[in-house]
């Protein structure tokens, strides 16, 4: 089975453990309780699972997502099924099982269990897996369940007990009709044709073309299956009509050749014509209708599709198988001269492919193909569901076409390109962390700078001197408040009155006392002086609790922004201590990361080497099993000739 | 029948239905004799284990790079981040939506439909994570897209909040009023 997981049950089994979506939550309360649960679901429905598993990681570490643990860990399991990580999906399935003893949750877990363990090739364990599943799975889970009890029957035989789990089938069609179909092989190659060939015509009869429904329609959008992996089809696809029709179609093709193998042409013939001829089937459809009617000697009708077969892709095998048919009906038809030259053209073409195999085989030695094949994939997402579809034209690729389409091959092909997605993630990061170094280093700088300012400003002492000179303000106004010496307040202004009035003074102290006639004018300075003198001395005296208190208010103001200063200091020291512990926590951080990254790259590099050896070695055993194929071809169209020849000239059939 | 073709018959047959469960495989599939030789398989075996072992690292790492990133560009004490989601979307397709803070353009974003798709279901969108200052912040959004019948239409909300210490989450949300058959656009704090 493929890793791929149907978004379908994901989606299916989180909603039935969230309420309904029928609408009636309360106004404005939001769908999911965690808005980062909600994140990573906005990746995960687009497909973007890396990005999905990545966030969800990052919130459970940051513990973001408690609301929704059961469904985020059901989420993780899940969504590491299908990227092939199935030690680590265990882990969390059977963690559940351990800490949940809710069965809605233990009987998904226990279903995805299963699904690992077949993935694994452990049908034993899948099967006790399945054993333990109760009642409470969803009926899509449900029917999931069933087809893996069917495929865990049919890979072991027991094609009854395969039959019977689908006959009391509940899912939806799409499903049934991929059971239906690998149970209808099942049997057919198991040598029961007869209910095989049941199982196969309830495919084969086709459906309608259904009638779209728009996507904002209903709430319906929440359960149905998404189509996510191509592959393991029964277990894991949800069918377009388009993919429908191509099973379908395979279905008949399946009925046609199975019938040729029972000797029943006509039935044979009567579904190989069904097949559409725009059908991926139509070439094998058109190579078994051909036989179909030549084994009912039917010849001339025989040429119709293979005619047709024969203008159809060279390198496709059952066009190679025309150029062999036609000329065979020819022969039957007794058209010799056309025969001997389809023939002689067949053996031009065989001979023309094996040594453009010879070629491609010469050129793929270099190893180029897969870096081709590569770059034609588009979308950049790991490759849980990524499979192979479209493949770039080039001779390499149209040679290894049968290669293509081998499951161990889309296996290693998915898992280099996974490889190669992965060395870009890290490649990404390589230079992210770069970035983050630079940026570090540039914030140490800018942290280094201001602390050496910090330090300026801390040896300067002026915090300090302003404390002394707060100090020596203090102590002058206690005096004055002891003294109470209304002079020791006074302003500067008055401060320089002072000083004139003292020079006044002086001068008037220098002059003698009777001046004769200017005696009367000095009498006069010398009141002036002392009624200024006064009058400042009174001024003083009067103001002096005023200013007092203005001044005790001042200190206690200055005292306040000196405290605040101080406080400032002590928190800035603090930081500085804080931010140059967390630069160095940050840079250790990134620091650790690089040697990480590192290592994985190399890893990485020396896995992709690896691996393309191994795909190239597959590819060569392609080439080989082709030419070998074309080398029979030869050989039989070689001796058909012959045989024409020989016919022609004893007038008998070959 | 003859022999070529009763031998033909049947070896296509066998090919065709060898190996031919449903699956995904191209068309072609069955023309030839399967190729998964034995000892091929082996090392294929081998390489799944240690690629395993490998996208289990490089999760892990992802995983704490992410947080790393998050913690270095975007401190918890001014980390505001944004969040989108739809709550139904019957009434509105979403085109496209900008986003300001404090007047200034701090992101666009024109919608896929897959994008829309899975808002629609019930992813979260994260539209913004930037950082602010401690204090009030006014944001406004605008949203693009198609109303009722099918109508152009352009819609803001506005939310004035404040930005303490520690992230601060908004979620902008679009859901449908049923009682007056019209979106709604709501922008709230997350506590």
């Amino acid at each position: 089975m493929g890793r791929g997981l149907s978004v379908a049950l994901l989606a299916c089994a989180l909603i039935g453990l969230a309420d309904d979506a029928d609408a009636r939550r309360k106004r404005y309360e939001p769908r999911v309780r965690d808005l980062h649960y909600g994140e990573v679901l906005f990746h995960f429905y687009q497909y973007d699972h890396f990005a999905a598993i990545t966030r969800l990681l990052a919130a459970r570490e940051q513990e973001r997502i408690a609301h929704h643990s059961t469904e985020a860990e059901l989420l993780l399991g899940g969504m590491f099924v299908s990227y092939g990580q199935q030690e680590d999906a265990e882990q969390i399935f059977h963690s559940l099982l351990a800490q949940d003893d809710r069965e809605e949750v233990r009987d998904r877990a226990w279903f995805y269990l299963a699904k690992i363990a077949y993935q694994r090739a452990q049908p034993d364990r899948a099967a006790r897996a399945l054993e333990e599943i109760g009642e409470s799975l969803p009926r899509d889970l449900d029917a999931q369940r069933k087809l893996l009890a069917s495929r865990l029957y049919m890979d072991a035989g027991q094609y009854d007990q395969a039959a019977a789990q689908l006959e009391r089938w509940k899912g939806s069609d799409e499903y049934l009709d991929y059971a239906r179909y690998n149970l209808g092989v099942a049997l057919v190659r198991g040598g029961d044709v007869q209910r095989g060939t049941r199982f196969l015509q309830r495919i084969g009869a086709g459906r309608e073309q259904p009638d779209r429904v728009g996507f904002f329609g209903s709430l319906g959008y929440l359960f149905t299956p998404w189509r996510l992996l191509k592959r393991e089809g029964a277990i894991d696809v949800d069918l377009t009509y388009e993919e429908h029709q191509a099973l379908t179609d395979k279905a008949n093709v399946a009925l046609g050749f199975a019938f040729l193998q029972d000797d029943q042409p006509d039935e044979a013939a009567r579904y190989l014509g069904r097949v559409e001829d725009a059908s991926p089937w139509s070439a094998r459809a058109r190579l078994g209708l051909g036989w179909a009617y030549a084994a009912q000697g039917e010849y001339e009708q025989a040429l119709d599709p293979w005619q047709a077969l024969e203008a159809g892709d060279p390198f496709d095998p059952a066009v190679q198988e025309a150029y062999l048919a036609v000329p065979y009906a020819l022969g039957k038809l007794e058209n010799y001269p056309a025969a001997v030259d389809r023939y002689t053209a067949a053996i031009g073409s065989f001979n023309d492919e094996m040594a453009r195999i010879d070629r491609v085989a010469y050129d793929a030695a270099g190893g180029g193909f897969l870096g081709e094949l590569l770059a034609s994939v588009e979308g950049d997402d790991l490759g849980w569901f990524w499979q192979l579809e479209r493949l770039p034209d080039t001779p390499q690729t149209r040679y290894l076409y049968r290669l293509l389409a081998e499951h161990s091959f889309q296996e290693a092909l998915k898992n280099y390109r996974d490889l190669r997605l992965l060395r870009q993630n890290l490649e990404g990061w390589r230079e992210g962390v770069t970035a983050y170094q630079d940026m570090l280093a540039s914030r140490r700088t800018r942290f280094d700078g201001r602390v050496e300012l910090m330090g300026e400003a801390l040896a300067s002492g002026r915090l300090g001197a302003l404390d002394e000179r707060a100090e020596r303000v203090r102590g002058r106004l206690d005096r004055v408040r002891e003294q109470a010496d209304a002079a020791g307040l006074v302003s500067s202004d008055e401060q320089a009155v002072q000083a004139r009035l003292a020079r006044v003074r002086r001068r008037l102290d220098t002059l003698p006392a009777h001046a004769g006639r200017y005696t009367e004018q000095l009498d006069e300075l010398r009141n002036k002086y002392r009624v200024l003198n006064g009058v400042l001395s009174w001024q003083l005296e009067e103001e002096y609790a005023a200013r007092l208190w203005d001044r005790t208010k001042a200190v206690h103001e200055l005292d306040g922004a000196l405290a605040e200063a101080h406080t400032r200091t002590e928190a800035l020291l603090a930081a500085r201590e804080g931010a140059d512990e967390r630069l160095q926590r940050f840079a250790e951080r990134v620091e650790a990361i690089v040697p990480r990254v590192d290592a994985l790259t190399a890893r990485i590099d020396g896995l992709m080497d690896e691996h393309g050896d191994y795909i190239y070695a597959l590819a060569t055993l392609t080439l080989d099993q082709r030419r070998a194929r074309l080398a029979a071809y030869l050989t039989e169209a070689q001796y058909a000739l012959a045989s024409v020849y020989d016919s022609a000239a004893h007038g008998d059939g070959p | 029948m003859n022999g070529r073709s009763s031998g033909a018959a049947l070896l296509i047959a066998a090919v065709c239905l060898f190996g031919s469960l449903a699956s995904a495989q191209e068309p072609g599939a069955g023309a030839d004799a399967a190729i998964s030789p034995p000892a091929a398989d082996a090392p294929l075996k081998a390489i799944d284990q240690e690629v395993q072992d490998l996208k289990s690292e490089v999760l892990a790492l992802n995983r704490d790079l992410f947080i790393l990133e998050e913690e270095l560009l975007f401190p918890a004490n001014t980390q505001v981040t944004v969040f989108l989601s739809f709550d139904v979307g019957t009434y509105f397709a979403l085109d496209g939506v900008e986003l300001e803070v404090d007047g200034k353009q701090v992101a666009s974003h024109l919608y896929t439909q897959r994008e829309v798709d899975a808002l629609v279901r019930g992813g979260v969108q994260k539209l913004f994570v930037g950082n602010l200052r401690a204090g009030e912040h006014e944001l406004v959004a605008r949203f693009t897209g198609k109303g009722p019948h099918g109508r152009d239409y352009r819609r803001g909300t506005t939310l004035e909040f404040e930005k303490g210490l520690g992230t601060r989450y908004v979620e902008l949300q679009i859901h449908d009023s049923e009682r007056k058959q019209q979106p709604e656009f709501v922008a709230r704090v997350w506590e």
